[in-house]
């Protein structure tokens, strides 16, 4: 299970709004390589895995990674803030904005949903950790 | 308790509480490292400090710390994603 710390991991305080800024980094939060992936990622793969380092490891990182996705939301939510239409039209979020508002959604930058095809979770734990470097090698 | 000091406090928080994030993936796959343990049981020590000090004057990080009283204080704002400017 989880309990809440009432606190991101990393602080985040935007006081300049900026939806064109928000368009790219909503990727970060639902996008392919995003931190909704890598969270379900080791979350899912850790069922299969029998080795207590690697079980460890999958559940410790897993966890930081929804604290990430919480701090990438933080920052869309900051950067959409106090915005007038003209703002959110002159930016590029006005197709955003029309089926979401500001309410943060997880989807890559280009409008595509979120979808549990960005990750794989196969049973077998040397496959999982290659599928693991190739994500978190491709992000960094 | 004045934003400053808060946020001060809170700072802390961020971070010794980053400092044990860190040492508890390395302690995942380094079981028996000895000066590992060593820092892990400093961070923590740090990041507990930090986090009882900013919760006695600013309020509750964990839900079983709300202190006695007649007002449930863990809704009180800011929440986490709001930012402090």
């Amino acid at each position: 299970m989880w309990k809440y710390e009432k606190r991101l991991q990393y602080p985040v305080n935007i006081s300049q709004p900026n939806p064109k800024l928000a368009q790219f980094i909503i990727s970060q939060y639902g996008g392919p390589d995003g931190e909704m992936g890598a969270s379900m990622r080791y979350l899912s793969q850790r069922f299969a895995m029998p080795y207590k380092a690697a079980k460890g490891a999958l559940t410790d990182i897993g966890t930081e990674e929804l604290g990430h996705l919480e701090i990438i939301g933080a920052i869309v939510h900051q950067l959409t803030r106090n915005l007038t239409p003209e703002e959110i039209e002159a930016s590029g979020f006005g197709p955003y904005y029309i089926d979401h508002t500001t309410g943060i959604w997880p989807q890559a930058a280009g409008g595509v949903p979120f979808n549990a095809c960005e990750f794989q979770s196969k049973g077998d734990p040397i496959t999982d950790l290659f599928e693991n470097l190739a994500a978190d090698g491709a992000t960094l | 308790m004045n934003q400053s000091h808060c946020s001060m406090l809170k700072n802390q928080v961020y971070q010794t509480g980053f400092a044990v994030d860190d040492a508890l993936l390395y302690l995942d796959t380094h079981p028996c490292d000895s000066a590992a343990l060593a820092y892990y049981q400093q961070a923590k020590a740090l990041y507990t400090e930090a986090v009882k000090a900013y919760e006695a004057q600013c309020g509750p990080l964990f839900m079983t710390n709300v202190s006695e009283g007649d007002y449930w204080t863990w809704i009180n704002d800011p929440w986490p994603w709001e930012g402090e400017c």
